[in-house]
């Protein structure tokens, strides 16, 4: 474990790589915010479209270049603006033919893709037979390389970024209302300009981090981050705080891995490695997220049919008089698991199971099954009150015991004013520390 | 004869090729366009990396083989392995939508992207060289044999002869999910030889004539039918008929711009910007007549 601490540290404070990292995680920390945006309005695969069309506008750019003889400083810059074209035309025909044309959002979407993509594959076998060098530089500008980071590009990433936080902390509220009610945000003039502001930060964020990220991070980390912080948090500013985390954190894990697993042998692509650890946080959070990841409802549905059973056997202690025969308890359980559950209600100390098969009920098993009787017959009381029959209320009142809390019970006391029997004139149990008090 | 002497013999197979995957790529693509899935064809384009990562693990751990004599061997076992990758990335999407209640497109793009990064990185891993793309393992349609004709073929006559049969079935099910259960016995079994003819078709598309061919004939031609189309017989007809106009169109200008400019013009861009011209074309038209009869 020392060494590979070590090995963090090293790699941490080695300058070679600081570059490439502090890119990665600056670029990946704008490219979650951006995701959280369309993550909201369910387009969270806008930035596959983007990378796909800014492939002919790469090439377009090469071309203008080569007619007006540039320099390759400059040739870079017309690549940009090349992609930024494309990509702004492709999301504008991307909303045309969703709203004008009432075509699904996924046709709309893979026209866009396979058209952009088709016209960058015609341009680019033109371009191949041009001028083969500059084909090359192209298609490196495409997948992308962290490696040939500068410090350049670092501040680059970091202005971009402070820009875009500015953007939305100064909109926050606007983009709020905008991505929640656009008919309500159109009543303050709020739409088409904030729409359009929204489309052109994502287009700067997205071709810049282009250039040392390549499409396969791109889309990626536009839909992760934001997908993985909507199952731990509810609130917007919450959701982006968090996929702030996930896209720093997977960018670092990612960047080290990608050089720590091959060795001296290889270096794995970085690009790819950091959306595998966002997917791998994001599949941790889909299982164990705090609001409905999988294995949490699961957790929580188990605990709730076990209350149910436990509170169910108490109950039918309880009116039998304290005592049930084992085939008895069966009947009442239901479940193949019959000892299993036995075990487990006998841990949470309502029960006891005594010699003779028996099962016999405690102290504080009475006091809780009492709880539910009462529970169970105040319900009654309450559907007769509204004007149910008296035959079907038991059915209803069966269910709804393992739920009521003890506010509804006050509530429905006060409201009965606190009944002594039910409408089958059987006695309601007292609740305890009201044994004595009149009402 | 006169006709035959208008291509090369090379041009033909071309032709015929490009023909019988963009008539099955219609009929299929139409019916994804009617359930709204097309988006699947390009998942499955980037998880196909992820199987072939896996197919040339498993052969250079069991029998040594290196990664190049697997490129030119073992068409039959990469076709296999790309139909499973396709149906695992279909089921895993329907996973993610069914059981952990994401939204089909978060779905969508975390399944693609995370099994294609997974599938670059394990390449890499294995071959050791980080310049092997995609574009070497996927087909180009001006690289072709005359063998890849046999399969084009099959697949064009086993989708012509499915959708023929469950036509019925199909629109049901692509209109009324719910009722499809009371209308036909087995609208499930119907429904996955569907998408497993479309993995096959695709894989099998992909490897032949390449990725960008296949998004672009399996998403643009129904949505240009769908324009004049009013039922899905005619959206059936007039993609089918876009198609095939549009395949011979495409040939035929990389031909005669070969032939007077001495560009070498790739035959699948040309195919789909053609494609996309022609939307617009007739998008614009449309919605003239449109405002035209508003107007009125």
């Amino acid at each position: 474990m020392i060494p590979f601490f070590k090995e963090v540290f090293l790699w941490l404070t080695d300058p070679t790589f600081t570059v490439s990292l502090w890119g990665a995680v600056l670029a990946c920390v704008s490219l979650s915010w951006i995701g959280v945006i369309y993550s909201l309005r369910r387009s969270a695969l806008i930035g596959e479209v983007i990378a796909h069309s800014a492939f002919p506008g790469l090439i377009l750019g090469a071309f203008i270049g080569i007619i007006f003889d540039v320099s390759s400083e400059r040739m870079n810059l017309l690549l940009i603006i090349g992609a930024i074209a494309t990509a702004y035309l492709s999301m504008k025909k991307l909303t045309f033919l969703q709203t004008q044309w009432k075509k699904s959002p996924d046709a709309a979407l893979m026209i866009s893709i396979s058209s952009f993509l088709g016209m960058g594959v015609l341009l680019a076998s033109i371009l191949q037979s041009v001028d083969p060098v500059l084909y090359k530089n192209v298609m490196i500008f495409l997948y992308g390389r962290t490696a040939t980071m500068l410090a350049f590009h670092v501040k680059l990433y970091a202005i971009v970024m402070i820009l875009l936080s500015f953007f939305l902390i100064t909109f926050h509220r606007r983009i709020k209302m905008f991505e929640f009610d656009k008919t309500f945000a159109g009543f303050f003039g709020i739409g088409k300009g904030l729409e359009r502001a929204i489309v052109c930060v994502t287009l700067v964020v997205i071709i810049i981090s282009l250039r040392s990220c390549g499409i396969l991070l791109l889309a990626g980390m536009m839909t992760t981050p934001a997908i993985a912080a909507r199952w731990w948090v509810k609130k917007i500013s919450s959701i982006f705080f968090l996929s702030t985390f996930f896209g720093a954190f997977s960018a670092l894990l990612g960047s080290f891995l990608s050089i720590y697993i091959g060795g001296d042998l290889f270096v794995l692509p970085t690009g790819p490695m950091i959306t595998t650890v966002s997917a791998a946080c994001t599949l941790f959070s889909l299982l164990f997220g705090k609001r409905g990841g999988l294995i949490v409802r699961m957790y929580r549905r188990i605990l709730f049919s076990l209350k149910c059973q436990e509170e169910n056997l108490l109950k039918s202690l309880y009116k039998k008089g304290g005592a049930m025969k084992i085939f008895e308890v069966k009947e009442v359980l239901n479940s193949g698991a019959l000892i299993l559950l036995l075990v487990i209600f006998r841990a949470r100390d309502h029960i006891k199971i005594s010699t003779e098969y028996t099962v016999v009920l405690k102290e504080a098993g009475v006091i809780y099954a009492e709880r539910v009787v009462r529970l169970h017959r105040l319900w009654e009381v309450y559907l007769c009150e509204v004007g149910f029959m008296k035959h079907r209320v038991h059915a209803f009142a069966d269910e709804i015991e393992h739920v009521l809390t003890e506010e509804m019970e006050n509530i429905l006391v006060k409201r009965l004013k606190n009944p002594t029997h039910c409408p089958h004139q059987q006695k309601i149990p007292k609740k305890l520390e009201e044994k004595d008090v009149p009402v | 004869m006169s006709l035959y002497n208008l291509f090369t013999q090379g041009e033909w197979i071309q032709l015929l090729l490009l023909l019988s995957y963009s008539i099955s790529f219609s009929l299929l693509g139409t019916f994804l366009f009617l359930k709204k899935k097309t988006m699947i064809a390009n998942a499955i384009s980037h998880t196909v990396l992820f199987g072939i990562a896996l197919l040339f693990i498993g052969m250079k751990v069991f029998s040594g083989q290196t990664y190049f004599t697997l490129l030119s061997l073992n068409i039959g076992i990469y076709v296999l392995v790309s139909i499973i990758t396709a149906l695992i990335t279909i089921f895993l999407i329907e996973i993610l939508k069914r059981v952990i209640h994401l939204n089909s497109d978060a779905s969508t793009a975390l399944v693609f992207s995370t099994l294609f990064s997974l599938g670059v990185i394990l390449i890499t891993m294995f071959t050791q060289s980080s310049h092997v793309g995609v574009d070497i393992i996927m087909g180009n349609i001006d690289l072709i044999h005359i063998d890849d004709l046999k399969i084009g073929m099959m697949i064009l006559v086993l989708s012509t002869l499915f959708i023929s049969v469950f036509f019925k079935e199909l629109v049901v099910i692509s209109f009324d999910e719910t009722f499809s259960h009371f209308s036909s016995k087995k609208p499930m079994i119907v429904q996955c030889a569907f998408l497993c003819l479309t993995s096959l078709s695709i894989t099998c598309g992909f490897r032949y004539i390449g990725i960008a061919p296949v998004l672009g004939l399996i998403s643009i031609p129904p949505v240009t039918a769908s324009l004049y189309a009013r039922n899905v017989k005619e959206l059936i007809y007039y993609s089918v008929v876009s198609n095939i106009l549009i395949s011979i169109l495409s040939i035929a200008l990389t031909k005669m711009i070969y032939e007077k400019l001495g560009v070498g013009l790739s035959t699948s861009g040309t195919l789909v910007t053609l494609h996309f011209f022609l939307l617009l074309f007739l998008l614009r038209k449309k919605g003239r007549q449109i405002h035209i009869e508003a107007q009125e």
